[in-house]
This record gives C-alpha cells, structure tokens and sequence, in this order.
C-alpha cells in the first residue's frame, strides 16, 4: 500500500500492485484456449511447423502484454481514500470515475479471494450501499492484512457515523468476549485470522446445549462498544464436512440426478443411447445445483465478531462475509422431508440492501447451511437474542416441529383442510413480545421469524374458496430477500386480528428501538 | 356472510375515498387497443378461411375480450383508499379481495405517475415505496389536485414518523 496524502486532506491509497496480473489472466487464458481449439486439427491435418506454434504464442503473448498494460494504467489511477463521513473511489483510464459512498449507506462488507488471487494471497473487499446492485464498490486487491485492517477502519468509522449501535451491536457480553465458551460451555479458540479457523465446534445436542443457549439469549444489555470491537470472533459452528456433503444429496435435485444416470447408464447397458443422451439435459439442470450447493457451502464456518455474524465458506473460491445481524429483518428455519431424519434445518435470513438482481446467483443469505436443532436455536438466538418470552426454547421447538394451538398457537380452522389437507393444523402464527412467528409446512417444515419492528407494510388476502370457507392469508412485508413472510389460511377473524394488532405492535416496537437507537 | 367479508375488507371505523370512475374509461380504452389488432386479425383469417376452427377464435377472443371490460367495470369502484392516523389503507379486487396496510413511517418515497391516456382523461397513479418489494401499494384513478395533495401529505406523513430499517 503507497500511500499519497493530497490537498483534499485525505489519505490516498493504492490497491496491490498484482491486481492488474490477476484481472488479466482470465484474458490469456481465454486467448491461449482460442488458439489450443484449432491446434489438435491442424497437426492432424499435415503436422506442425514450429511457425504454427510461435504465431499463436506471439499473439497470446502480445494481448496479456496489452492487457497487463492497460491493467497498469487502470492501476496506477485507482485510488481509495475515506474520511470520517465518506469512502472515495477513483478508477478508469479513459472513462474516469470518482465515486463516493457514503458511509452510513454502506450495509455490508464483505471480503472475497478468487481463486488466482488465493495462490498469491490477495483479497478483494465488496462494499454494498443499501441501493444494492451497479452502486457496489469493488475494492481490489488488497493484500489480506489490508483487507481486514481497511475494512475494520470503514466498520469503525460507519459505527461512528451511524450511531446506531443495533447495527455493530455484538450479541455477546464483553465479558464473554474475553474467554469465548461455546454452547457446551468449553472455552473455545479464539480466532482472528482470516484463513479459516481450527476451533472446537459444539455439536452435542443435548439438554446442555439447550440451557446455555438460553442463557446466552437472556443477555441483552449492549456491550460497550470499544471493548468489544477488536475482541477475537468466537466461533459458533462449522460444518462438518461430510454432513455438508450428505445434505446436498438429499435433497430433490440430488435424486434427480442420482436416478437420470442410473436410467442413462441403464439405456446404454441395453445399447439404447438415443434414450441416454435425449436424457444429457436433466443431468446438465439438477447436476450443476448439487454440485454448486457443495462447492459454496463446504467449510462453512460463523463465528461472531463485533460487527455481526463472520461467515467464511467455499471449496475453489473462500468468501468471507459479514451479516450484520442487527440489520436482519426476517429469519428462515426450514427443513426438508428427506432432512428430517437428521433432525436438520437450514437458516436464511432477509438483510436490508444486499439483495441485488446481479447477485442472484450468489448466497449471501444462508447464516447456517444445515446443523442440528441446537445450531438452528443458535442461528435464531444471534438475530434475535430476545424472543420476547419466557420460554423461547419450548416455543421455538413448537414452532418447528409442533402442531395444533399449544403455547399460544393460532392455527387455521378445520375448514382450511379443504384447500391444505396436510398443513392446516400446523399453518399457523404465534406472537412474543418482540416478534411473530408463522410456522407452515407439513412435509416440508417451515418457520418464519420476524422481529415486530421489521415490518415494513401487511396486507390480507382472500380468493374466492377461501371467502366460501370463511378464510384469509395476511403478508408481512419484508425487504427484498428469499423470505416472503406469510400466514395462510387464518380465520377471517383472526387475519383482521393480525392485521389490525400487527400495525399497532410493529409501529409501537419502531418506537421503542428508535428510543433505544436515539439514547 | 356478506356483513362477515364487510368487517374484513371494510373496517367499520374507515371512510374509503374511491378512485375516479375515469379509471374505467382508461382501462377499458387501454384494454380495446390491446385486442383490437388480435380480434381484427382474427375477423379477417375467418372471412378468409370460413372453417369451425377460425370462427371458435373469433368467439374466444370477443369472449376474453368482453368478459376483462365487465371485469374492469366491476373492479375500479372496489378499489379505494383511507389515511388513517398511523397508516394508509389500500382495499382493491372483488373476487381476490386485498387490503394493504402501509405505516406511513416506512415510506421511503412517493411516487406520482401518469400516462398518456391518463393525463386525457385527467388522472394520475399514486405508488407508494417501502424497502420491500412485496408492498404493492398503488393508488390508480385520482385527480391531479388530489394526486399531488395525496403525495405531499404522505411524504409530510412519512417525514414525522420516519423510522429507521
């Protein structure tokens, strides 16, 4: 990092010298596979003359030249610097570009190694603004000591910009911080370097699990914000990787796959390869879901920092990002019939301003990929440390596996089962002081958690059955995100209730949390 | 049952403002331009090839056709909407009824929009945006005067309760 201090009185830095190089390779690789596609057919063709070999290497050669050239200009105007209010950009040789982001817009940030730039140990920082999408900054590359250490001075600095200590709050007590324990209540490693942490993972399910995880959700009093900011993250869990492996494969497109080739290798057993290869398409659709479920999520490790919730993940490509958990709006526990003799659950989360059309592809919301119940309860208790209740564990094991109007349950009345046959006895809602929960799905089972203050707007539905039947669905609306939250088939009673109370409670909570936020 | 959907979709301590019956005209005009080149085209294969099967496309499409005006005409005077103190209620549809409850301390901006045949016909469309998507909270069908009062009072609304994400 050079740095250049200038008039503006900021602090101008450079990003690493070897960005060029590994923007740059892609475009040599490309250029050199251009060239090997017609290799094979002209040496079949009448042998190779050294000529035929030296012209495509010169041209391959030329074009990383240019292109590493140009990356060097790109490079030498590529500069970065923040102030106290601001982070500013300067790119582009020909189309120059100064972007400045506001601090308090940024929501997330998150650091990302391809895989080139993992050989040489570079990192790249991905800055989202709650706009999302083109209005990212790719900060990039940087070695791994800079990435960490600017993103900690931007984290700072947004923390004291927005003032907001939900957004940087650590759900942890600093005391806590000094001697992480896990769930067990076994001191854990602590851990503050980016390569992967080795630690002790708590896996045990049982009662012990249940009570600690308790304890640590009864702790909600903030804790200072300095004293905990550079504590060591403390590692919550990670996956075991062959339960990473055996969940990918039992899910749906898993079968699917498993059973296309089965039949194809079948087809071809019985010299009928027109069938096998009319079946190529299925393969090319389930296959690639599998497999990129297992390259994403393999290592997947949290741990908690100060800032929210550290996930670092991915077999060719390590992404590691932070979910700030104070900036969740609604959480996701579900379970699929086939994952449900493991007694797994998979943990999604809604955070404001990551959801971007571009990213799509990439998850950036999965805050567990598949863990046990205990792992699930841990997940709920980082987003949400206080349910609200006196029982929270007794409430959430009803939420997730229950049925029926125990422990304050509202379900959908009997004359739902004409239109949910299976799931009306569980489709149903439940309110804490702090959030509601909708729980639905028979075979595959769902909870849906959103904290009162999130709800941005309701509204009910009804059709005509449901009208025939006496029955409406209420939406809570969320922001963009996976979770769509939702109770189906309440009496219309009950749904005017929801609607009705929901507006007050939410309204009220907002209140409260800005009071907190204000004080 | 008809006094149980009422509570439902029309709280009994809300005065609803329906949109201008104008909108009616506007979809119903919106509507005949989209099928009249369908329709037309169908009419002339069936003077061209005077066959069971052409004539059967005629009839569907006159039917699809009449079938969304009686639906328009039936739908624009069940939507309105009500400022209440804390929140703006939307109500629209007849057979898939929705009710849509936007705190005005969550919006994040007001739109007005109007279209060609809208400004001939003298109205406009009120979006309201929340950070979700999921709210779908248009007003169609109001006056001009009443469009901007309806934005600026949102806006001022939505100013003094405005509420962090």
């Amino acid at each position: 990092m050079s740095d250049v201090r200038e008039a503006d009185g900021l602090t101008w830095r450079r990003v690493h010298k070897a960005t060029p190089f590994i923007r740059g390779w892609i475009v040599v690789v490309a250029v050199l596979l251009g060239m090997g596609q017609n290799f094979p057919q002209d040496m079949l063709e009448g042998g190779i003359e050294p000529r035929d070999v030296l012209i495509p290497l010169g041209i391959a050669f030329g074009a990383a030249l240019l292109w590493v050239g140009y990356g060097w200009l790109a490079w030498r105007r590529m500069r970065y610097a923040w102030s106290d209010q601001a982070l500013y950009v300067k790119s582009g040789v020909l189309f120059r570009q100064e972007r400045k982001v506001r601090l308090d817009r940024i929501q997330t940030i998150h650091i990302t190694r391809p895989l080139l730039a993992r050989f040489v140990g570079l990192s790249e920082l991905d800055i989202a603004s709650a706009a999302g999408g083109e209005t990212n900054v790719k900060l990039g590359f940087l070695t791994e000591n800079d990435a960490i250490q600017v993103r900690e001075m931007l984290l700072d600095h947004i923390d004291e910009v927005t003032d907001d200590p939900q957004t940087t709050r650590s759900p942890l007590p600093p005391d806590h911080a000094e001697e992480p324990v896990d769930s067990t209540g076994q001191p854990l490693t602590a851990h503050s370097d980016a390569n992967g942490p080795d630690g002790h993972v708590p896996t045990d399910q049982d009662a012990d699990g249940y009570e600690d995880s308790a304890d640590r959700e009864a702790v909600t009093e903030p804790a200072p914000r300095r004293a905990v900011n550079h504590a060591p993250e403390r590692v919550i869990y990670e996956i075991p990787a062959p339960r990473i492996v055996a969940s990918a494969l039992l899910s749906v497109a898993a079968f699917l796959t498993i059973i296309t080739i089965i039949v194809m290798v079948t087809a071809f057993a019985f010299g009928n390869s027109a069938i096998a290869f009319s079946l190529l398409p299925f393969l090319f659709g389930f296959g690639p879901f599998v497999w990129q479920r297992l390259v994403s999520e393999y290592g997947f490790t949290a741990a908690v920092a100060h800032d929210g919730l550290r996930v670092r993940k991915g077999l060719l490509e390590t992404t590691a990002q932070t979910i700030p958990t104070g900036r969740v709006q609604a959480l996701r526990l579900s379970q699929s019939l086939l994952w449900r003799r493991f007694g797994w659950w998979r943990a999604t989360v809604n955070v404001a301003g990551q959801f971007s059309l571009q990213d799509m592809g990439k998850d950036k919301s999965t805050i567990l990929p598949v863990g046990s119940r205990v792992e699930a309860m841990d997940a709920l208790w980082l987003v949400l440390p206080d349910l609200g209740t006196e029982d929270p564990i007794a409430l959430v094991d009803a939420a997730l596996t229950g049925s029926g109007t125990d422990l304050g349950f509202i379900t959908s009345p009997r004359s739902a089962r004409w239109l949910d046959p299976w799931s009306y006895r569980r489709n149903g809602y439940v309110l804490t002081d702090r959030a509601i929960i909708a729980r639905s799905g028979f075979f595959n089972r769902v909870i849906e958690v959103v904290p009162h203050e999130r709800t941005q707007s309701l509204a009910v539905k009804q059709g005509p059955l449901q009208r025939r039947l006496g029955l409406a669905s209420v939406e809570l609306h969320s922001t963009p995100g996976e979770i769509v939250p939702s109770v189906g088939h309440l009496t219309e009673h009950d749904a005017q209730r929801l609607l009705e109370e929901q507006a007050i409670r939410s309204r009220e909570a907002r209140a409260r949390a800005d009071q907190v936020a204000a004080s | 049952m008809g006094e149980r959907i009422d509570t439902l979709f029309d709280p009994s301590d809300v005065t609803w403002t329906r949109v201008s019956p104008q909108l009616v005209k506007v979809r119903l005009l919106t509507w005949t331009l989209t099928m009249l080149l369908p329709v037309v085209a169908a009419i002339v294969a069936l003077v061209l090839w005077t066959a069971w099967w052409t004539a059967l496309i005629v009839a569907v499409l006159v039917g699809v056709f009449v079938w969304v005006a009686v639906v328009i005409r039936r739908q624009v005077p069940a939507m309105g909407y009500a400022e209440r103190e804390e929140d703006l209620l939307i109500r629209s549809g007849i057979l898939f009824r929705s009710l849509t409850v936007v705190p005005y301390g969550r919006m994040q901006l007001v739109d007005v929009e109007a279209g060609p045949f809208d400004r001939k016909f003298g109205i406009a469309k009120v979006t309201l945006h929340t950070a979700s998507m999921a709210t779908s909270a248009d007003v169609p069908g109001l006056e001009p005067d009443e469009a901007a009062r309806l934005r600026d009072r949102l806006a001022s609304r939505g100013e003094s309760r405005l509420a962090g994400l």
